[in-house]
């Protein structure tokens, strides 16, 4: 129990945290607190919640009055002093009845939902049966009739076998309603009730079939805006799309009256101004399903609204569950902005990797970065491989067992359910879809299939605290950058002191220390990490592998962990053998493929290495880093094209992953595309002003496309940045590129570079960035030395004669 | 006839409402420690009734402005009494409060209606998320109750915390009327606000798990 005093003791705390520089935060924390554990998690839990809080886009933004209009709008048909009038609703369709008799009698009522009444009806006229949807008076009361009738008529011209025809629409007793063809089946979110998934081909012919009707309409210029489960229909098991255009006439109805009134039917664009329906948090769109710009109301709202929502169906009928489900309205808006889905093969590992890459796509936060058209999915899904006979790479994954990648996914799934890291508000209260971080043990998502992860024994410690602390220090871990990965240090070294012998987390902990030299801790802070050297990072990585082998010798991770500590020791045929053994130990891990490739290639194996890169991207399509690193492989083989290539789908996956912007950058600059190549590193740079890499390559690519100003202005950037650390690469080899070779030699030659070379994440091999240095004796003789293959691939740079000046 | 009746009755009512109000305003105004209390449910009846005539001119769902809200229930009450409210601020303070107890007590009617029935109806064409609407207005009262609750246990702690959060969440007022409200400074309104968000965003989180 928390007393006031106790309470301004952590307020302080936090207050002083908040103002600590997040990579300093974690050695203030042991600092300060290093005494009293329960102060300092009480600290640092504050802290985090009110960064959260304050990050938050809905937690306590808006004024409550706005907040509970619902609420009072629900009430004010109650005013709490004056008795309630029952009888309206009846009245209301009373009169409806009437005014429809002669046309419709209506049968039953078959639902009711926010916006609008479906009732069962007959139509005399034609002597059938059709389903007449009422919108409700509050709705119909705040727009001009006149003008949903005119708008839904334009919609009503749309006729394909995928979409659910308008009969006829009218007003009668003061209400709107409109009429369509009644189906005797079931809705997709019926089908989808209870969290059942479709069978693969019938959610693949769904979605297909969603997206011909998607396709058609577009072409004519109509946008769904509310596609969902609710609006599509099964009848015999093919999807029909009901509503087509409803909220788009809904929304127009409201608009005030001149900005309407110019448009013509020909001119439609959808680009419409201010969306009053939305500010009034009425409909249409259900915020479950609404694109990212559709729920903030964007005035420029397109069809790719609808390639969002069919992706959200998409998600939901292979999993089984909504991507952010369990949220109210606010909070799932706010999910769609800012959250990324858990990955389909979390919830069904036998998605077809290509299917579900056109999902994850579908749902990306950046219109430009999904499918541009609906058209465009039908070609992805009619390329995309059977959904019948799995490939061998799915199969994998079946058999997958509880490995990195794994982790590393229920990590994410944690905090992107409603765990300490959520944007998740607090809204919805009720039931949680994943597991929070308080009871990550029992409720975790398991692995696919084989042992469950529910037992100590897989998960490696007893202690569900140590578990989670595990868990967030592995995620920040793959998120790389140096506040990160301070965090990540931080929580593993948290984990080891609830459970010394949890040989994951000793792991984790080398894996984030081998990475220090390559994201360094900013100079500005004094934290310790900051004056680490590498070999003294190397040393740390090293201690921390050996203790996770000692403790458990059948983990992947401890291996992976020593290989990586004695790269950054140059010891690099020693490091091939390790990463072996983690492949044997885990041919599922999609990190062990990769490192294993990453040594291949540093020790000039190219092929084999694109081999094992290959095998890495197949476990797991959507990991960008050993993209990435494909990238980087075609690259060392000279296949420029393909380089190119693959570095671009690594960056549709995450447009800012700093190593595929480096590979592509140099492989348009060696591919003869100069000026292109300048482009894509500038970006780079701007991205990314840290790496040290980007700017070395941005140096060459100056050079390259003949402006030798800039490439010059870069070179000394370098220098000034990075030059008087001893060993850096990138600014010898921008030396080199001025025709100096000798700095990079030096690099070369001397263990304590080659070392330094290797802590910073370079790669010797067939680096085309060495090869003005592979005619040299000195060269040779040092790659022999470290086990690297010849390459015979070299050539000279493609650089123009530099004007002298 | 009637209509006359109910003029007479309302114009007493006014009136009877004017009298406690001064009566209250007399007491605030000597500092006895209960004037607040007294002027409360004025404020609460004057709002009550702001934000039905607003909800009944306004189309379903549409948002209220606090500020507006707090404003005209401002001039009303200050019109009524024709007390010179020379403390400002203080009165926005007080309606703050004020808003808090009448949406709370909207949400717990709201929830009472909700357990007394009217759930049988089934849902056959549309579904949870058509009906999203209605879904989120009850989640949304309980996150309400829940705040409020939340907040009681805040103001334990600390009771300037609970304050800036009557203000700021509840009232819509912004950092300087906070500040103006409570006699601090504004800077003190900010680290007050950020404290006690973070500790509701806790206590609310733990509520969920």
């Amino acid at each position: 129990m928390t007393t006031p005093e106790r309470w301004a003791r952590i307020r302080a705390g936090t207050e002083a945290l908040l103002a600590t520089p997040a990579d300093a935060r974690a050695a203030f924390l042991l600092h300060a607190f290093g005494d009293d554990e329960s102060l300092r998690a009480e600290v640092e839990a504050q802290a985090e919640a009110c960064e959260l809080a304050a990050r938050s886009p809905d937690f306590l933004v808006q004024p409550a009055t706005s907040f509970a209009a619902p609420i009072l709008s629900d009430a004010a048909g109650t005013p709490p002093d004056e008795p309630s009038g029952p009888t309206t609703e009846e009245s209301a369709e009373a009169a409806l009845r009437a005014a429809l008799a002669g046309h419709y009698d209506l049968e039953r009522q078959l639902g009711r939902g926010g916006t609008a009444t479906v009732y069962l009806a007959r139509d005399h006229r034609h002597g059938r049966l059709v389903a007449l949807k009422v919108l409700e008076p509050a709705l119909g009361a705040a727009m001009s009739a006149e003008r949903f009738l005119r708008e839904i008529r334009v919609t009503a011209g749309l006729t394909h076998p995928h979409i659910l025809p308008l009969h006829d629409s009218g007003s009668a007793g003061g209400l709107l309603y409109y009429v369509m063809p009644y189906i005797d089946g079931e809705t997709l979110r019926e089908r989808l009730a209870g969290g059942r998934q479709l069978p693969l081909d019938a959610a693949r012919r769904l979605v297909r079939e969603v997206a011909s009707a998607l396709a058609y309409a577009h072409r004519r210029g109509v946008v769904h805006r509310d596609i969902k489960p609710a609006n599509i229909l099964l009848e015999d098991g093919h999807a029909v799309v009901a509503d087509f255009g409803i909220a788009r006439a809904v929304r127009r109805a409201q608009e005030p009256q001149e900005a309407a009134a110019p448009r013509s039917s020909t001119q439609r664009s959808d680009s419409d101004g201010t969306n009053t329906l939305t500010q009034a948090g009425v409909s249409p769109g259900t915020p479950a399903y609404m694109a990212p710009e559709q729920a903030r109301g964007k005035a420029d709202v397109d069809h790719r609204a609808d390639i969002y929502a069919l992706g959200v169906v998409a998600y939901e009928a292979l999993a089984g569950v909504h991507p952010f489900a369990e949220r109210t309205p606010q909070a799932m808006a706010a999910a769609h902005a800012s959250e990324i889905p858990v990955s389909l093969f979390t919830h069904r590992p036998d998605v077809p990797p290509a299917l579900a890459a056109l999902v994850m796509q579908a749902l990306e936060k950046d219109p430009a970065a999904r499918p541009q058209s609906a058209t465009e999915i039908i070609a992805m899904l009619d390329r995309a491989p059977s959904v019948a006979e799995p490939p061998g790479a799915h199969r994998q994954h079946r058999i997958m067992r509880w490995s990195v990648t794994r982790i590393v996914t229920v990590a994410i799934a944690l905090i992107a359910a409603g765990g300490a890291l959520a944007v998740r508000s607090w809204t919805a209260r009720r039931g949680s879809v994943a597991p929070g971080p308080a009871t990550p043990v029992t409720r975790s998502p398991g692995p696919t299939t084989g042992a469950s992860v529910t037992d100590a024994g897989q998960r490696g410690t007893s202690d569900p605290e140590a578990y989670e602390l595990y868990l967030k220090g592995h995620y920040y871990w793959t998120q790389r950058g140096a506040a990160n990965l301070s965090r990540s240090i931080a929580y593993f070294q948290q984990a080891i002191a609830r459970d010394s012998l949890f040989a994951r987390a000793h792991a984790g902990l080398a894996l984030a220390y081998s990475s220090l030299p390559v994201f360094p801790p900013d100079s500005a802070d004094s934290t310790k990490l900051t004056s680490m050297s590498g070999d003294r990072a190397a040393e740390l990585a090293s201690a921390s592998a050996e203790r996770a082998a000692r403790l458990d010798p059948t983990l992947a991770d401890a291996q992976l962990a020593l290989g990586i500590a004695l790269d950054m020791r140059a010891r690099f045929r020693d490091a091939l053998a390790c990463y072996r053994t983690a492949v044997a130990l885990d041919p599922s891990s999609v990190t062990a493929h990769h490192w294993l490739g990453m040594s291949l290639l540093n020790l000039g194996r190219t092929d084999e290495a694109i081999v094992e890169l290959r095998h890495a991207t197949e476990l797991d399509p959507l990991a960008p880093v050993p993209a990435a690193a494909i990238g980087t492989a075609l690259l060392f083989a000279r296949r420029f094209t393909e380089a190119e290539a693959a570095s671009r789908r690594a960056l549709a996956h995450d447009s800012t992953v700093g190593f595929a912007i480096y590979t592509l950058g140099l492989a348009q600059a060696f591919g003869g595309q100069p000026d292109s190549a300048v482009r894509t590193l500038a970006r780079g740079v701007r991205l990314a002003p840290d790496d040290a890499h980007l700017a070395g390559a941005l140096v060459f690519a100056y050079a390259a496309a003949g402006n030798w100003n800039d490439a010059a202005r870069m070179r000394d950037h370098l220098h000034s940045r990075w030059g008087n650390r001893s060993g850096w690469a990138d600014a010898a080899a921008a030396d080199m590129v001025f025709g100096d070779k000798e700095p990079l030699m030096r690099v070369v030659m001397s263990a304590a570079g080659q070392r330094r070379f290797a802590q910073t994440g370079g790669i010797f091999g067939c680096n085309p960035l060495f090869d003005p240095l592979r005619s040299d004796a000195r060269f040779l003789t040092a790659m022999r030395d470290m086990e690297v293959a010849a390459c015979p691939l070299a050539k000279r740079w493609p650089l123009p004669v530099r004007a002298r000046t | 006839m009637a209509e006359q009746a109910d003029a007479a009755a309302k114009v007493a009512a006014n009136e009877a409402a004017e009298q406690e109000t001064v009566a209250a305003l007399a007491m605030l105004r000597r500092g006895a420690p209960d004037g607040m209390d007294r002027l409360i449910p004025l404020v609460y009846a004057e709002l009550r009734r702001v934000a039905h005539r607003q909800l009944a001119v306004e189309p379903a769902g549409h948002t209220l402005s606090t500020t507006a809200l707090v404003h005209e229930a401002y001039l009303r009450i200050a019109d009524q009494t024709r007390a010179e409210w020379t403390n400002r601020a203080q009165f926005f303070g007080l309606a703050a409060r004020a808003m808090r107890r009448v949406l709370v007590d909207y949400a717990r009617r709201h929830q009472a209606a909700r357990r007394g029935g009217s759930q049988q109806q089934p849902v056959a064409f549309e579904d949870v998320e058509a009906s999203a609407d209605a879904l989120s207005v009850a989640a949304r009262g309980d996150e309400l109750l829940a705040l409020d609750e939340a907040l009681e246990r805040l103001s334990a702690l600390d009771a300037r915390l609970g304050r800036v959060v009557e203000c700021r969440f509840f009232g819509g007022l912004t950092e300087a009327e906070t500040a103006e409200a409570l006699g601090v400074s504004q800077r003190t309104v900010a680290g007050d606000w950020l404290m006690a968000k973070g500790w509701l965003y806790q206590a609310l989180r733990a509520e969920s798990e």
